[in-house]
């Protein structure tokens, strides 16, 4: 285990709206090693992005951290200046976003937005910072960078808007890159070789990664642990090996067995998750997925379920690993050894 | 951009055109003639003053000796001024309006775009509902309005500047709060309301996340996207207020393009009216291709190419 990059402890993040509090983020706790590749995972309205906004402190009015730590480098973030964020912002920690078509500036070319952290992290003048924004774009797999770098965003395709996102992120040498469904808005084939791109990079430039995405096809790939997230809680993480092939909570078991799959017989249909994800603004006592999970009890919805260790690093949050629960035996279809989840 | 030129300006031509032809063809259609008075003339006299101005031509003729006439910036005589021609009017009158006009069209972009950027960044704050309501007000309040309580409390009870004419530099502050007031409002609220969405746009998000201050993101990446749909309401609201306001000028007694073109009109001054539509027209057109010029600059997505 290298060094303790993040390490978010209890986090709480809501938003005020003029119909009440919406509770986003429920107490939230994860870590992230020097070099570690971490895959948050969940639907739509699990907090995966909220969890990602509050760690850059970039939370759009009404929402708020209300408690928890965010420790970055052994020093809790949450208690920091805007002005204090804005050094640490873009410099130890950068961002992708999902959207490459909208993420990048249509009146500025590319290669000025990529030279702009520089030139303010690291001082560069602008000759320098231009030639260091070449030489970013050759190592985002971007031909012929010299002329590309006066390009404007209009100019290059998605899959390369998404490289040059990569190229700004990794600029000035973040601890931590955060993506946010960084291959989402891309076709499949853009997705792989994005994917490709951030794991070679994650070695060369040695950064922290949070991959974070509703695909676990995408963490499969790139990500050692994996962080599921639903109703602003985390429901279990463990390691990529833990959570495919161990998963131990329901909700884990169904996001599995919706994924496509080649080896599967013909007949066999994907399994949806019925229903919908909880209301925040009213968020359930007891466990969040009680009202879809198949196997849910008399206790899960009027007690939350504490975290049960499975073995070291890999934990849920499920009434079902209770000594006194009933067992329950689920194939997911995934094995060990077997065709490639 | 050299070819993008040469064709905006034979479509300007062609455009020109057109607002000539149906001009030209309107007056003539309007029943009654230049001569028509409540007190009919002699027969004898309409009758010369028909041949003096080739009236009794065929229009098909007229119109060919009037296209023919305005390529040459040859307007044709007055017809209810004796020896007087209308382009010698119109160069007498534009000059006066584009003066008042221009003070009020800088008066609209130095005040307005940085009042709506104000309001932007205050949304719902003090300064925002100041510049909104004064906004609001200067968008609903006709002009003759504000130029008639200027005149009343400016100059009727306080006698600070002089109700009409262009004789002192304090006689431009009424004219110019007049013709600006609708513009400048509208500015305001239109980059208010252009800023407010560019500032939920990704890549601002992109910029704060670089670790921008948030005058950088605001005054580098947010302003200049912002000015697009600007930039598209000063063209023609510049031609517009160059050429001058007819109730403003008629208010303030400037002897002006707008005053010119109301008496025409009342006088029914054919040449005259013609005249001063056609000029009024080429130069809203110039002033449309100016702007497509200048997003061409401010916006590279555009292409004045091919």
């Amino acid at each position: 285990m290298g060094e303790r990059i993040l390490d978010v402890q209890n986090l709480y993040t809501s938003f005020y709206t003029h119909l009440g509090e919406v509770q986003a983020i429920r107490g939230v706790s994860f870590h992230l090693d020097k070099g570690e590749a971490l895959g948050i995972v969940g639907e739509s309205g699990s907090g995966k992005s909220v969890t990602s906004m509050s760690v850059m402190k970039l939370l759009q009015h009404p929402g708020k951290i209300k408690s928890g730590k965010i420790m970055f480098k052994g020093e809790d973030i949450v208690p920091k200046s805007s002005k204090e964020m804005m050094s640490i912002r873009g410099d130890q920690i950068a961002m992708i976003f999902q959207d490459p078509m909208t993420s990048l500036n249509p009146v500025y070319t590319v290669g000025n937005q990529i030279m702009e952290a520089m030139i303010k992290h690291q001082g560069l003048s602008k000759s320098e910072a231009r030639k260091k924004a070449v030489e970013m774009l050759k190592l985002v797999g971007i031909p012929s960078p010299e002329d590309r770098v006066d390009n404007y965003p209009h100019e290059f395709s998605g899959g390369m808007r998404q490289r040059a996102m990569i190229a700004i992120a990794l600029s000035c040498q973040p601890d931590l890159l955060i993506a946010d469904e960084p291959t989402t808005a891309l076709d499949v084939t853009i997705q792989a070789q994005i994917l490709e791109l951030l794991k070679e990079l994650k070695d060369k430039v040695n950064t922290a990664i949070i991959l974070i995405t509703h695909d676990l096809g995408v963490v499969a790939d790139v990500c050692s642990r994996i962080v599921v997230m639903y109703g602003g809680l985390i429901m279990e993480q463990g390691s990529a090996e833990d959570i495919f092939y161990e998963p131990k909570h329901p909700y884990t078991m169904g996001l599995i067995k919706s994924i496509p799959r080649l080896d599967l017989n013909e007949r066999q249909r994907l399994v949806p998750i019925p229903g919908t994800p909880p209301d925040l603004l009213n968020p359930p006592v007891g466990c969040p997925f009680a009202s879809r999970c198949p196997y849910a009890m008399q206790i899960c919805a009027n007690e939350a379920p504490k975290y049960y260790d499975i073995n070291p690093g890999h934990h849920a949050a499920c009434w079902l690993l209770d000594p006194e629960a009933p067992k329950v035996e689920v194939d997911t279809g995934v094995k060990r050894g077997g065709a490639d989840a | 951009m050299g070819r993008y030129v040469a064709r905006r300006f034979v479509s300007m031509i062609i455009t020109l055109w057109f607002v000539i032809t149906i001009t030209f063809f309107l007056m003539h259609s309007i029943p009654g003639g230049p001569f028509s008075r409540e007190k009919a003339l002699p027969e004898k006299v309409l009758e010369a003053l028909n041949e003096k101005y080739h009236l009794n031509d065929p229009l098909w003729k007229q119109y060919t000796d009037y296209l023919q006439g305005v390529v040459v910036l040859d307007f044709g005589p007055s017809f209810s001024r004796p020896g007087i021609f209308v382009w010698d009017k119109i160069q007498e009158g534009f000059p006066i309006s584009a003066k008042v006009g221009g003070i009020a069209s800088l008066f609209v972009i130095i005040a307005g775009i940085p009042a709506g950027v104000i309001s932007a960044l205050y949304q719902n704050k003090l300064p925002d509902y100041i510049v909104t309501v004064i906004a609001t007000v200067g968008v609903a309040v006709p002009s003759f309005v504000v130029a008639t309580l200027f005149i009343y409390v400016f100059s009727e009870k306080l006698m600070l500047v002089p109700a009409y004419g262009l004789e002192e530099i304090k006689s431009y502050i009424g004219p110019t709060i007049a013709l600006a007031g609708f513009s400048l409002s509208f500015v305001a609220r239109l980059s208010r309301s252009s800023l407010l969405e560019v500032m939920q746009q990704d890549y601002i998000r992109t910029a704060r996340a670089k670790g921008l201050s948030e005058l950088s993101v605001i005054f580098k990446h947010a302003i200049k996207n912002s000015l697009i749909p600007v930039i598209t309401y000063m063209g023609p609201t510049i031609a517009s207020i160059l050429t001058g306001s007819f109730v403003v000028e008629r208010i303030f007694a400037i002897p002006g393009m707008g005053k010119l073109f109301v008496e025409s009109v009342g006088n029914r001054d054919y040449t005259m009216i013609m005249g001063t539509t056609i000029f009024y027209a080429a130069f809203a057109i110039i002033m449309i291709f100016l702007v497509d010029i200048a997003y061409g600059i401010i916006d590279p997505r555009i292409k004045l190419g091919d």
